[in-house]
């Protein structure tokens, strides 16, 4: 396969939409461990994408993959169509933040901010000099361009990376846990700050975090890694409110997965035999499992109700269990259950429910439609 | 409030204190010794001196043939600290960055450099120099002390190639750095403390040398180490004390500048 080796951009060049990126079943082995495995995955121009995982799931691989720090063992990886295998990394036009922020500690803020203009050429001092200023504006850092990275606070080198990373206006944007070294309040103020940033260089963003509140924050597309491979890639809603297997749905947070055998599939609702005891409605919604097929059921804590008497309803199921703890959180509380053995969460109005104690026998309700069946993912060998 | 348990804190450091102050003061001692009697006002070595003067330094200052001596060291000292800069960088990369099969022998072949016996060195190399035209060359000791030299430029930069943060080069190469001009913009500069003093040692290892020295260079013209040693044989005067203050000086001034560029790095 031929590879044009596309020049380097002039530098500087203002607002310009981000690069199509397209990931063709790439895998890299380290050894006997396969970090990344046939990944393939089509991110569209300035898009916002997360790559959202466990620890050693291969969204660092994949990144660097990308970057050209690291060359696949398989497949193929298009930036605007074009194969970029032969492509060196300082050809690409890319701009990185990368997790510690690698900032030069040898250069102020100002050169550490300069440097991807210098380095790309093609721009005379004075316009350097305006855009360096420029963009130390966009990140709030205008008198701190004298300064060394060592005499900055935490948030304030991580807003120098981010300069430096899209002074240059790259048409891919590769962040790498940018916010991990960070406390809370900081991060929710950067989310933000990401964002406006996103909006305004028009970039192609790929974002890798483990904090799935971030992702759901920030992107366009949330893209689940476990093992090196992809479980799944969907909007924010989808990836939440409809994960399509067990893994998605209990490291979105906080759900209730409780397992079950199928005992009927015929009709538009299933039937399922939970394995702590009890026969249950479910909806049918995406691919059909099969009959006996092992399956996990997701209820959201927020679509528990809690009940004393078993419900009139029978669209409404029910398990009976007992309060093991009342957590209060003002709007809304939130109990943990036993359910013969099996801890569950809900999350229910603080209005209504003040008579709630530890020990108490309730029961735990939820609509037929909100719940919904996972099938484990089967991967071909 | 805590006044107390400070207190008693420092009593117990008090001793600790002493212990370093008397270990540095056996280790300076001979330093300060020498020093004093350079500004001896009498003919013969006694300690302490009864009178003081300069007259030692204006002996050896003036004299050509101790100048000579000097010029021949720094001569030899420069060459031999950039050759081991030539080869000490490119191999402390090659160490720390490459999977080498046997890096392990190579690292202990280093070491084995560092201990060989000066005078077996000595020897060998006259031997080996003989045929080559190379005893009594500046280039000749230059070269051998290189072999020396090497090992400490190699010791100094790895150490510091291996506290440097990958992620620095990378970033410069995706922010449109080729893999040399990160290298010369930013791993060099950052790692440059560790390639002074390792340059600076090669100098002063080769300044203060003398067994390879007499060898390979003991009978025209002298370094500074031969040439002291052969003073001392003829007569015990003063100037050599004088001549060793120089040497020492030479180190502080070039410790002292090394220490002044790492500090002004650390602020950065
Ligand atoms: N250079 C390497 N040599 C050997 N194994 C590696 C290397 N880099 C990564 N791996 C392995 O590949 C797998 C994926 O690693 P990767 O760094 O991509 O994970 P990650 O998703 O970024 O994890 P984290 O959230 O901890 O950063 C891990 O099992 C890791 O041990
Ligand atoms: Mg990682």
């Amino acid at each position: 396969m031929m590879a044009q080796p596309h020049e380097a951009m002039p530098a500087g060049t203002g607002p310009r939409a981000g690069a199509t990126l397209r990931l063709d079943a790439i895998s890299k082995r380290f050894g006997s461990v396969t970090a990344v495995n046939r990944v393939s995955l089509e991110i569209p121009a300035g898009s916002f994408v997360s790559l959202l995982g466990p620890s050693g799931s291969g969204k660092t691989t994949t990144l660097n993959m990308i970057a050209g720090f690291l060359r696949p063992d398989e497949g193929e990886l298009y930036f605007d169509g074009r194969p970029v295998a032969n492509v060196a990394p300082n050809k690409r036009d890319i701009g990185m933040v990368f997790q510690s922020y690698a900032l030069f500690p040898h250069m102020t803020v100002y050169d550490n901010v300069a440097f991807p203009l210098r380095a790309r050429g093609g721009l005379d001092g004075a316009a350097i000099d305006r855009r360096v200023r420029e963009q130390l504006e966009m990140v709030r850092l205008a008198d701190f361009g004298e300064r060394f990275p060592k005499q900055l606070s935490g948030g304030q080198r991580q807003r120098v990376a981010m300069a430096r990373a899209v002074v240059a206006r790259p048409s891919v944007l590769l962040l790498d846990e940018p916010l991990g070294a960070l406390d809370k309040n900081l991060r929710d103020q950067l989310q933000g700050e990401i964002k406006k940033i996103h909006r305004s260089v028009g970039s192609t963003f790929v974002y890798v975090t483990h904090d799935q509140s971030e992702a759901l924050n920030l992107s366009d597309l949330v893209v689940v890694m476990r093992e090196g491979r992809i479980e799944q890639a969907s909007d924010p809603r989808t990836i939440y409110q409809a994960p399509e297997t067990p893994f998605v749905a209990e490291f979105m947070g906080g759900a209730n997965l409780l397992p079950a055998t199928v005992a009927s599939c015929s009709a538009a609702v299933l039937v399922l035999d939970l394995h702590m005891g009890g026969r249950v409605l479910a909806p049918a919604s995406g691919s059909k499992p099969a009959e006996g097929e092992e399956v996990s059921l997701l209820v959201r804590p927020e679509d528990v109700l809690i009940a004393e008497k078993p419900p009139a309803d029978p669209e409404v199921m029910s398990l009976s269990c007992s309060v093991l703890d009342v957590a209060y959180f003002g709007d809304t509380i939130r109990l943990s259950l036993d359910a013969s053995g099996t801890i569950l969460t809900a999350r229910v109005p603080a209005r209504g429910s003040a008579g709630l104690s530890a020990g108490q026998q309730v029961l735990f309700c939820w609509r037929q439609g909100s719940a919904r069946v996972l099938r484990r993912r089967r991967y071909k060998p | 409030m805590d006044q107390p348990r400070h207190l008693s804190a420092s009593f117990a450091r008090a001793p600790l204190i002493g212990m370093v102050l008397l270990s540095l003061a056996y280790l300076i001692f001979p330093v300060v010794v020498v020093v004093v009697i350079s500004f001896s006002g009498q003919k013969f070595l006694s300690f302490p001196p009864a009178s003081f003067s300069t007259v030692w330094y204006r002996d050896i200052l003036t004299s050509a043939d101790w100048a000579q001596s000097f010029w021949i060291t720094i001569r030899v000292g420069v060459l031999a600290a950039f050759l081991s800069v030539g080869i000490g960088l490119p191999a402390a990369f090659a160490l720390v960055r490459r999977r080498i099969p046997g890096k392990g022998v190579l690292e202990a072949l280093l070491l084995a450099a560092l201990i060989t016996p000066p005078i077996i060195k000595g020897l060998s190399l006259y031997l080996f120099y003989a045929p080559l035209g190379l005893n009594n060359t500046v280039v000749g000791l230059a070269v051998a002390h290189t072999v020396t030299g090497v090992p400490f430029v190699i010791l100094n930069v790895s150490a510091s190639l291996r506290g440097f943060d990958m992620d620095l080069e990378r970033a410069a190469v995706i922010h449109g750095c080729s893999q040399l001009g990160a290298l010369r913009r930013v791993t060099i500069p950052i790692i440059m403390p560790g390639i002074i003093v390792g340059t600076v040692f090669a100098f002063l290892q080769s300044a203060q040398e003398l067994l390879v020295a007499l060898f390979v260079m003991g009978s025209v013209q002298r370094p500074l180490a031969v040439k002291l040693w052969e003073s001392v044989r003829v007569s015990i005067d003063p100037s050599i004390a004088a001549a060793s203050t120089l040497l020492i000086a030479f180190a502080v001034v070039a410790f002292v500048l090394a220490s002044v560029l790492q500090w002004r790095r650390r602020l950065a």
